[in-house]
Formats: structure tokens, sequence, C-alpha cells
């Protein structure tokens, strides 16, 4: 480890600064919640740095400070009710001989081929922006498990929900992004086959 | 819809869970074994469903999307850029 790294904090801002910010973009999809994250953790690490044992390198011990920071901010979030009212797309039928079946207007299209999309900077930003739009809570289950790849008790634990409410939960916000993605991205160009 | 189509939906009911119940089970898929029962309704319904296969394959882009992007960022390929004002402000926060 190079030393004049853990003894000047004001080159970790340099060095990981663009790092940090990327990665809690890519967890809360906010640039100013992002920055105070980022923020705060340089703040705390700074104040804690005699307990940095050097067993890690800088950098990860930063990330494992933002990572607490991430939850934090999730779990605050999730405190407030909003969600019931936000989610209340109807995917499927409720009644009927079709209950359970997809609403018509909710049908999912063919994409068709979608080959080196995945690495596509602009559709991940459509993406991102379709992210910033879900409900809170159903936003940051569906982080912790998926980006974060928490397990399932660890992610109940922290934002206090039942497993049976995390499936529904990361169900609906995929089916959530699915159409928004379709509307925002698939949907201009018309290229799409019912 | 006519009284026979009624009547083959409600045969098809007895054997095939709904979509609802399906897409379900494909995101539990995504982290988690299932069970063989829901294994097998499952896989059952999306050999009868069009719509929930292509659900299934674009979930799938999502998914891949979202972990290519967090690839590139432990690459230090970044989207965003922290200004010149902004690092300047956090390192003045944290200055001794």
């Amino acid at each position: 480890m190079n030393t004049t790294d853990t003894l000047n904090p004001s080159t970790w801002v340099d060095k990981y600064g663009n790092y940090l910010y990327n990665y809690a973009i890519s967890r809360v999809y906010n640039q100013v919640i992002a920055e105070d994250l980022v923020q705060e953790t340089f703040y705390s690490a700074v104040k804690a740095i005699e307990r940095f044992e050097g067993r890690s390198t800088i950098k990860t011990w930063l990330t494992s400070i933002l990572k607490r920071k991430i939850i934090d901010h999730y779990r605050k979030n999730a405190r407030n009710k909003e969600d019931a009212v936000l989610d209340n797309d109807q995917f499927f039928q409720t009644e009927g001989i079709l209950k359970g079946h997809w609403e018509d207007d909710q049908l999912p299209a063919n994409w068709g081929d979608n080959k080196g999309l995945s690495e596509s900077a602009e559709f991940y930003t459509v993406l991102k922006e379709c992210l910033s739009h879900l409900p809170p809570k159903m936003a940051a289950t569906f982080t912790m498990k998926e980006i974060e790849e928490y397990s399932t008790e660890e992610t109940c634990k922290e934002l206090e929900i039942s497993p049976t409410n995390l499936w529904v939960m990361i169900h609906r916000a995929k089916l959530r992004l699915r159409k928004c993605i379709e509307t925002k991205w698939f949907l201009p160009d018309k290229t799409i086959h019912k | 819809m006519n009284f026979f189509q009624k009547i083959y939906i409600k045969i098809i009911k007895c054997f095939i869970v709904p979509c609802e119940k399906a897409s379900l089970l494909m995101t539990k898929h995504e982290f988690e074994k299932l069970t063989l029962k829901e294994a097998l309704d499952m896989r059952l319904h999306l050999m009868k469903c069009k719509y929930c296969r292509w659900l299934l394959d674009e979930e799938a882009l999502l998914s891949d999307t979202i972990k290519n992007h967090k690839k590139q960022i432990e690459c230090n390929q970044f989207l965003h850029t922290l200004s010149a004002e902004q690092i300047e402000k956090i390192k003045k926060n944290i200055a001794p």
C-alpha cells in the first residue's frame, strides 16, 4: 500500500472521487444524492482514519463506507409510505375468466434483435432514468438484490420486509422497468412487433 | 368470447398457472432455486405463452445491461465526472 495515500486524504478525492461518484449514481440514480453520499463518505473516512488498518486498499475501504451510506439512504427512504401510492400500475387482470393474464395494454412486445445493446451507454442511460422513476423502497429492494447481490436475508433485514414481499417488489420493479424502456427506447422507432 | 373458448380456458387453467404467477416465478428463479412444482409451473407456462417468453428475454437484457455497467465502473469507465468545483468542495470539507 502507498503510504502517501493514507497520509493525505485530499489525494483520495482526485484518485477515487469519480469511481465513488459513479458507484453511487448507479445505486441511487440521482447525481445530487450521489454527490452528497460521496461527500459524507470522504468525511467519515477522514474522521475514522486511525481505524484503517491497511488490510485492504484505500479504494476498497472507501467503497465499504459508501456502501453503508447507500444502505442508510435506502433505509431512510424505505420508512416513508409513498410506495403504496406510487406503485399503482395494473399489469395483470384482476377479475374474470382471464384473471392473472396480462392486461391488454401491458402485453410485452417483441423487441427483436438486441445484439450488443446491453453494452450501450445510451441504452443504460435510458434504463437509469427508468430506475430513477421507481418508487423508493422498490428501487432499493431491486438494487440491493440485482446490483449489490445481497442475500435475501440481508436485504429483508435492512429494509424490514418479508421474503414474500421482496419477490413481489422485485417482480413489480422489473415489470415497470421493462414497460418503461419499451416506451422510451423501443416504441419511438416502431421496430417492435406484437 | 364464445362458450367453447371459455371451456378451453377453464381446462387450460387447471394445468397452467396464469402469467402473473409465472412471471413472479421467473423473477424468483433468477436469484433462488425453485421447488420442483414451481419450476414445472414456470416451464409449462413458458411453453404455452409467447408474451412471458418475451418478458423473460427482455428482463434478461435489462439485467445484463445493469451488470455490464457495473463492470465498466469497476474498470474505471465512467459515465459521470465530478467537476473541478465539486472536487474542490469535497476537499475543502475534509481539510483539517
